[in-house]
């Protein structure tokens, strides 16, 4: 009884919160003279996918590809540097870790607008601007951030005898951090690249500004729906929608390293 | 500047407190939670700026759903919710809780699972209630994490913009112009390019500022 009554506010909390998306995915089947009828409807009208049908047989395809070679670019840098660098980071190998640590953590509360800037001229004078590779390297420049801070934590917990024992067996360093710490510490790396996907899947400032027609990801594409006077709705929501269905099904997929990853620890 | 502060501590705030209710309420290991904890996630998982563009047109005075809603709820005549500079930064506030409880959940519920079972068995066979349990053990061990939550809040809520940008443009008036919205008028609007790195880098110290208690209160329960 009690399970039940759980459960009915659990779907409803959820519900509640989740309307507005229902809302959108409802938009995205209808024609714009169904979106601006006055009163609206829910359900009784013909769907149609006429959206979806005009954005895939348009441009759109690649956009999600280049939103997909951004995302992946960013994360694997990201990974690649940030945990060799968290596993450094750790306290019981560096003395200056906390200083170090906290510019990191000081690298996630500068305004990201602060930096466009920079990056921009940047990428100009390497003549990487409207590049993939600018957008990809710029989100990197997050998810570095993302991987090291959420990781070290991990690393932090892998029993320093276990290090030890491999070193005596004569496991060279690399050894140990590739084939004992990652192994160990994969829930919160699975977590945090997780989290650098999603950052970048869904950046919108720097995406914007660095890329080109061509190489525009999703956000910056789905801007571009809106104009300052006509806004193609129905194709908005098609767009969010399409966003939405990769990301929810990481999530959904990754959900266990995402709760396991994340416990507490985040400090120290 | 005042506005900044205000929306993003109250923004932090509901968000850390929404996400902790709505934890407590999914973390349990019954079929389907785990759908429905994946589902919740579904706000966060859109782009920010979608997030803006999204609630602007449900809010919209003309064809918005929103308004259609209080009218059948009897209401005809609802605040301008985006145009009324009196409603304007809540309304931001609304919407940026709306996307970020669900991150306020995971973690505490990250932080939930990793409370001991036994330990609250232990607890409730010495005859603790539920509130009792809540109040001296779920709490106390909870802290850290909640710690750690509201530190990102507050970062992301003092860097808040895509949404921002998308919803009212700064406006009505400048109603919404938080610091990070004006830093990104100075610079790019303007080109007033020394002036938006001035006051990037006084934000920068303002953060830090803000969330120094946060992060001391994390780092001496963790030491402890």
């Amino acid at each position: 009884m009690k399970r039940v009554a759980i459960y009915a506010v659990a779907l409803t909390v959820l519900l509640a919160f989740v309307a507005p998306l229902v809302w959108l995915a409802v938009i995205s089947l209808k024609t714009r003279a169904q979106i601006y009828a006055d009163p609206s409807t829910f359900l009784g009208f013909d769907p149609t996918l006429d959206n979806y049908r005009s954005l895939l047989t348009g441009r759109f395809p690649v956009f999600i590809g280049n939103s997909l070679v951004a995302a992946m670019a960013s994360t694997a840098l990201a990974l690649a540097i940030g945990l060799p660098a968290a596993y450094a980071l750790v306290g019981r190998r560096l003395r200056a870790g906390g200083l170090v640590r906290s510019g990191v953590l000081l690298f996630r509360m500068i305004p990201p607008i602060a930096l466009l800037l920079p990056y921009y001229l940047l990428f100009r004078t390497a003549g990487l601007l409207g590049s993939l590779a600018a957008v990809s390297v710029a989100h990197f420049a997050f998810s570095i951030a993302i991987v090291t801070w959420m990781t070290r934590a991990g690393f932090e917990a892998v029993p320093g005898e276990i290090e030890e024992a491999a070193r005596i067996d004569g496991a060279s360093p690399l050894r140990v951090f590739l084939l004992i710490a990652i192994p160990i510490t994969r829930a919160p790396i699975a977590a945090s690249a997780i989290f650098a996907l999603l950052t970048s899947w869904n950046e919108f400032l720097f995406a914007a500004t660095l890329s080109s027609p061509r190489t525009q990801t999703i956000p910056v594409a789905v801007a571009g729906f809106a104009g300052d006077v006509y806004v193609s709705w129905g194709e908005l929501a098609a767009a969010t929608v399409i966003g939405l269905v990769p990301a929810l099904g990481l999530a959904a997929l990754g959900q266990r390293w995402l709760l396991s990853g994340m416990a507490p620890g985040a400090f120290k | 500047m005042r506005r900044t502060l205000l929306l993003t501590i109250e923004s932090s705030a509901l968000q850390v407190a929404a996400g902790l209710g709505v934890a407590l309420l999914f973390n349990r290991n019954w079929p389907g939670m785990g759908a429905i904890r994946t589902l919740f996630l579904a706000p966060m998982m859109i782009a920010p700026l979608f997030v803006g563009m999204i609630w602007r047109l449900m809010l919209s005075d003309d064809f918005g759903v929103v308004r259609y809603l209080f009218s059948l709820a009897g209401v005809s005549e609802p605040p301008l919710w985006l145009d009324d500079p009196d409603w304007a930064l809540q309304t931001v506030v609304f919407v940026s809780v709306w996307e970020w409880t669900a991150f306020a959940m995971l973690f505490v519920i990250a932080g939930l699972q990793a409370i001991p079972g036994d330990v609250m068995e232990a607890a409730s066979l010495d005859g603790c209630g539920a509130w009792q349990r809540f109040r001296h053990m779920t709490w106390p061990l909870l802290r850290p994490t909640l710690l750690a939550v509201a530190l990102f809040r507050v970062i992301d809520g003092f860097k808040l913009f895509d949404i921002i940008f998308a919803m009212t443009a700064g406006g009505p008036g400048d109603a919404t112009t938080t610091l990070s919205y004006f830093v990104y008028q100075q610079g790019l609007a303007f080109f007033d390019l020394g002036y938006a790195a001035t006051l990037a880098l006084v934000m920068l110290g303002m953060v830090a500022v803000l969330t120094a208690p946060l992060l001391r209160g994390g780092t001496e329960r963790s030491a402890a």
